[in-house]
């Protein structure tokens, strides 16, 4: 019995685009292409400057400036000029990492997103098995609808999943009172339950949310990457007697990894972080148990007075956690050849 | 002898003219600055066709009352609420676009000030007319150290709402004049209207929660030498804040949703709340301002019974309500200072200030206003311009307040705590610890 | 039991093995059909909420049931929101001001972040790896962080109050996404087309423009529509950056919160602005959806 997998294909999937290609042999042509990539070794860099201008102009030297401002007691006084800024070392990390909110915001932060993040790739992926099964028409349809969740503004979505658990007058506590009571429904528990005054169910609502507004987009990268998975392999699996599920192990999941590991990675970032759901979801910033580290960064930055020095050496511990979080993957992209 | 008396008459006409600029006809500008050709005053909230109309009347008396700006715009601006720290703080930084003239809560104003955002008029409040008659506590806000950097434009309390057939049919004759007294009249209430509660207390309301602590002879803080020192953990104090939860705890005279709410409902939530609980019929009664009444439901009960009274004393008298309101202040970086100021006087004269204030449901700074019985008559005002009379503001226009109680909400966290259960002592002592670091530090 | 529609095996099987298979494949085309109603109807309740409730006046909002259709529908929530009663401006001058700066950030966006993504994917150079990773390294950056730093900055180049300014803050956070996403679909055109190109003669201005951009084109479209959402959405830089001096310029999420009040909001007016809002970005998707899915099938899995 033929074994199949990814490496039977070299050439089709998981083609590496280092370098030019091998010299075909024939001499023209070679000693052409050669020419061509040796006459315009610039050409990279003269290809990048515009978007590494743009990028460092006003991204990555904002960065820095930041980066100056956590150890700088930066305030209105100094942003307007009145006030000369002066070095205070590092007051200002200590301040953060002294300060008990912001280990709860980072808690909720990294159970949050332990919890969105996997499920968002799941019901994504799920979705994107479903839409590769159906009929073009209904394939469109749904991945339409689909993408209208995801292009929904953000503070509409939010109020609009607000409302429908809000205690009075909200759709989800109306039918729960209805549920009977053996299915864990019943008035006593849910008529007016208040789904934004205390963490795990405000956080529960938030998770919903997200899932909502993010499964869109895993769901279309999914379904793209099951496209281009040749039906030969399917049904050599299948004349094989391979189940799905061995189906799903041995050819769908490792063609399907390189996105998944793209997804995982961005979807850790953005949800980690994430601020106007949760600022809004927890009533702008008057619930401190429920606060996640988006909401801390822009209530230390951002409230009056202000205190920039203390929002930049945030902006960096946030980054910097990060970084720890997703040095395994990105290590591992390089080791795989994805960055090459 | 011709001297003296041209000099009289010099006096006697200055006088006049003085006493005329006080009564509102033609003036010279306060000082003699170059006339601008537009001065920008930037309102808090959103136009509505009311304030529009008002506001056109107010110019068209300043045109008036200053021939020298006749050809003055004035051009105003609306700033949600939401975005005005931002909005001030980019406009101080960049030093352009910014107002002339700003409306700012009376609780922002210190902030403000102390940020240097805001113009000194010391000495023109002081020439004032009208200046003397702001009510104390109002002008000492706008004040830091000896130096005034706003004038008060309207100002609010809280009281308790109720229903006054409500009130007769359980036989409550008088308001209620203590704690005891009201805590029996809502159980009272609460037998007489079956399904209602009787005195609804959010735990996210530090305004009105203030009020009982100071009811009780506490302080929330005091500032002793240029030093908070925090005082919610003093057995006065702490006999409020245990009042305050116990309404929901022990007396059950206010519903469990009302936990992590404001006065009116969960923040962002289009229902629920004390304030339509009230409109509605299902709360007896509700402790808020008379600007409450633009919240109620438009299928509010019984809305011609509507009545206020002060919130009483522990034992005896009224609880001190703080005195929420607007205040109006020169921009720091304006170019027109005289101008500018000229505008406020105009917007801010005791009649103008009197219309405004009426129309909002506020009442205009000035203490002849609130005492001269014009608001007693009105069966609603009433018990609020009485509740005016016995105010308190501090610590809430300290610098750091509002890092305190927007920011980090010690208040509302401390009292959602307790009235999830947690134990009192030591509670009341960490918010305790909590305030009187970020009142000296902005920080925890 | 994978079903691939039209790829019934072929030999030996008993006629009955047929039949129960067709029946089969036939059940479960409806049981996926039925699936892919149950995920549409589920994305789309809270959207079909907003909806309903941009019509609902103001009892209704607040009404103790909930009633997925509004009783007596009005359009006067709308009319608030259209006439910009609440600043005194038309919202189509916000209108105008959101699309001007979306379409600027996204066409920008796109022809940077291809001709890096060309770069990136074609040639390999020293510090490629290194741009790669310093991309998603900016990504991890909370952007309220980096609202004051790029004040300073366009407060000294006068760039404040003006949608241009807005704009090319909008185009540049657009690109490290659009170039990640980017390079992943000029990797995926054959290589041997641009050999064979220029075998022909033809040189590089020429294959980019006649092979490689017709080609990456779906791919163009995908990242397009990412960053017209990020555009249009985007609330904090437009805030600090406008003053409201001028409101005149304005875009819609700022036009937004002048429906929130102090201690309670329009909430009529909130969704209909919030459905008005959304119909730009549907459509925009729905035009290119279909060169979209085409795009991310050509690009998304190599490298």
């Amino acid at each position: 019995m033929t074994k199949l997998s990814t490496q039977d294909r070299p050439g089709q999937l998981g083609r590496s685009w280092g370098g030019p290609p091998a010299d075909p042999g024939g001499l023209p042509a070679g000693a052409r292409i050669g020419t061509f990539v040796r006459r315009h070794r610039l050409a990279p860099y003269l290809l990048l400057v515009p978007a590494v201008v743009g990028v460092g102009w006003l991204i990555v030297w904002p960065t820095i400036q930041v980066g100056v401002f956590s150890f700088q007691n930066y305030g209105i006084e100094q942003l307007a000029g009145v006030a000369p800024t002066q070095w205070v070392g590092l007051a200002n990390f200590s301040t953060i990492l002294r300060d008990p909110e912001f280990w709860v915001s980072l808690r909720n932060s990294v159970v949050f997103a332990a919890v969105v993040v996997p499920l968002t790739l799941v019901t994504g992926t799920g979705v994107g098995l479903l839409l590769n099964r159906l009929g073009r028409r209904m394939s469109v349809f749904v991945s339409a609808t689909t993408l209208l969740a995801w292009a929904t503004p953000t503070v509409a979505a939010t109020v609009i999943f607000y409302w429908i658990f809000n205690p009075d007058g909200g759709v989800v506590d109306w039918a729960l009172t209805r549920l009977p009571g053996w299915l864990g429904g019943g008035a006593a528990t849910w008529a007016g339950f208040n789904w934004t005054s205390s963490v795990v169910p405000v956080y529960t609502v938030a998770t919903l949310l997200l899932v909502w507004q993010g499964f869109p987009f895993v769901a279309v990268s999914v379904l793209a990457g099951l496209k281009t998975v040749p039906a030969e392999l399917y049904e050599a699996a299948r004349v094989d007697g391979a189940g799905p599920w061995r189906v799903f192990r041995k050819i769908t999941y490792p063609l399907l990894k390189p996105i998944f590991l793209v997804l995982l990675l961005l979807s850790v970032i953005w949800d980690f972080g994430v601020f106007p759901q949760l600022f809004i979801l927890t009533g702008s910033g008057a619930n401190l148990d429920e606060y996640n580290l988006g909401i801390y960064v822009y209530q230390q930055a951002f409230s009056t007075p202000p205190s920039y020095g203390l929002g930049g050496a945030l902006a960096l511990v946030l980054t910097v956690i990060l970084l720890i979080i997703t040095v395994g993957y990105v290590r591992a992209s390089i080791r795989q050849g994805a960055l090459q | 002898m011709r001297n003296y008396k041209a000099a009289g008459a010099i006096l006697a006409v200055s006088a006049l003219t003085a006493l005329a600029a006080g009564c509102g006809s033609s003036n010279t500008p306060s000082s003699s600055g170059s006339v601008p050709a537009q001065l920008t005053v930037w309102r808090m909230g959103n136009s509505t066709p009311a304030q529009v109309t008002w506001m056109n009347g107010v110019v068209t008396q300043f045109h008036k009352a200053y021939p020298a700006y006749a050809k003055t715009k004035v051009h105003v601006v609306f700033v949600p609420w939401g975005n005005r720290t931002t909005d001030w703080t980019t406009a101080f930084s960049s030093g352009k676009n910014g107002p002339d003239i700003t409306e700012l809560g009376n609780t922002d104003t210190p902030t403000q000030a102390s940020l240097g955002m805001l113009a000194n008029i010391s000495s023109d409040v002081h020439q004032w007319g009208p200046g003397s008659n702001i009510v104390k506590g109002m002008l000492a806000n706008d004040t830091l150290g000896s130096s005034v950097y706003a004038v008060p434009w309207f100002g609010g309390v809280r009281g308790i709402w109720y229903r006054k057939d409500q009130f007769a049919k359980a036989g409550i004759t008088a308001p209620p004049a203590s704690w005891a007294q009201l805590v029996a009249d809502a159980k009272l209430l609460m037998k007489k209207n079956p399904g209602t509660y009787g005195l609804g207390a959010p735990s996210d309301y530090t305004n009105g929660i203030v009020s009982f602590i100071w009811g009780a002879g506490g302080q929330v803080a005091v500032d002793q030498g240029g030093k908070w020192v925090a005082e919610l953990n003093s057995p006065q104090s702490e006999a409020g804040i245990k009042f305050y939860a116990d309404l929901y705890l022990t007396e059950h005279v206010s519903p469990k949703t009302y936990i992590g709410q404001t006065e009116l409902g969960a923040p962002g939530a289009t229902s629920g709340g004390s304030n339509e609980d009230f409109g509605l019929g299902k709360l007896d009664m509700y402790i808020d301002g008379p600007w409450a009444k633009a919240e109620f439901p438009k299928n509010s009960v019984d809305t011609a019974n509507f009545a206020s009274f002060p919130i009483p004393g522990e034992s005896s008298g009224q609880s001190p309500a703080f005195a929420g309101g607007s205040d109006l202040a020169v921009w720091k970086l304006t170019k027109y200072p005289a101008a500018s100021w000229d505008l406020v006087k105009t917007m801010d004269s005791v009649s103008n200030s009197t219309s405004f204030a009426n129309s909002q449901g506020f009442f205009p700074p000035f203490a002849n206003q609130l005492t001269g019985g014009a608001y007693s008559s009105n069966p609603l005002l009433a018990g609020f311009a009485k509740a005016a009379t016995v105010t308190q503001i501090s610590p809430l226009n300290a610098k750091n307040w509002a890092i305190a109680d927007t920011t980090d909400a010690v208040i509302p966290t401390m009292m959602k705590a307790l009235m999830q259960g947690a134990n009192f002592t030591q509670t009341v002592n960490k918010a305790n610890a909590e305030l009187q670091t970020i009142l000296n530090t902005g920080k925890k | 039991m994978t079903t691939h529609p039209g790829s019934l095996p072929v030999t030996g099987l008993a006629p009955a093995r047929v039949m129960h298979a067709r029946t089969s494949a036939r059940l479960r085309a409806v049981a996926l059909n039925g699936a892919g109603v149950v995920v549409a109807v589920v994305t789309l309740a809270p959207i079909v909420w907003m909806i309903s409730t941009a019509f609902k006046p103001r009892t209704e909002i607040f009404s103790l049931t909930p009633h997925i259709l509004p009783a007596h529908p009005t359009l006067s929530n709308f009319g608030r929101v259209l006439s910009g009663n609440a600043i005194g401006i038309s919202f189509w001058t916000f209108f105008q001001n959101s699309l001007f700066v979306t379409a600027v950030a996204v066409l920008a966006s796109s022809l940077l972040a291809l001709l890096a993504a060309v770069a990136v994917a074609r040639f390999r150079f020293r510090f490629r790896t290194s741009f790669l990773i310093m991309l998603l390294v900016v990504q991890m950056l909370p952007q309220q962080a980096l609202v004051i730093a790029l004040f300073i900055n366009f407060r000294a180049l006068n760039l404040l109050d003006s949608l241009s300014g807005l704009a090319l803050v909008y185009t540049a956070f657009a690109l490290p996404i659009s170039i990640w996403m980017l390079r992943n679909f000029v990797a995926a055109v054959p290589r041997e087309m641009e050999e064979a190109a220029a075998i022909d003669g033809a040189g590089p201005v020429r294959i980019f423009w006649r092979i490689l951009f017709p080609l990456v084109a779906p791919g163009l479209v995908a990242t397009s529509v990412f960053s017209f959402i990020y555009a249009w959405n985007e609330y904090i830089f437009a805030l600090t950056f406008l003053s409201p001096n001028f409101p005149a310029k304005f875009t819609l999420p700022i036009y937004v919160t002048y429906f929130m009040g102090q201690r309670s909001s329009d909430w009529g007016a909130i969704m209909a602005a919030s459905t008005l809002y959304t119909i730009p970005p549907i459509v925009f998707f729905l035009l290119v959806q279909r060169k979209m899915a085409r795009g991310l099938v050509a690009g998304a899995v190599k490298g």
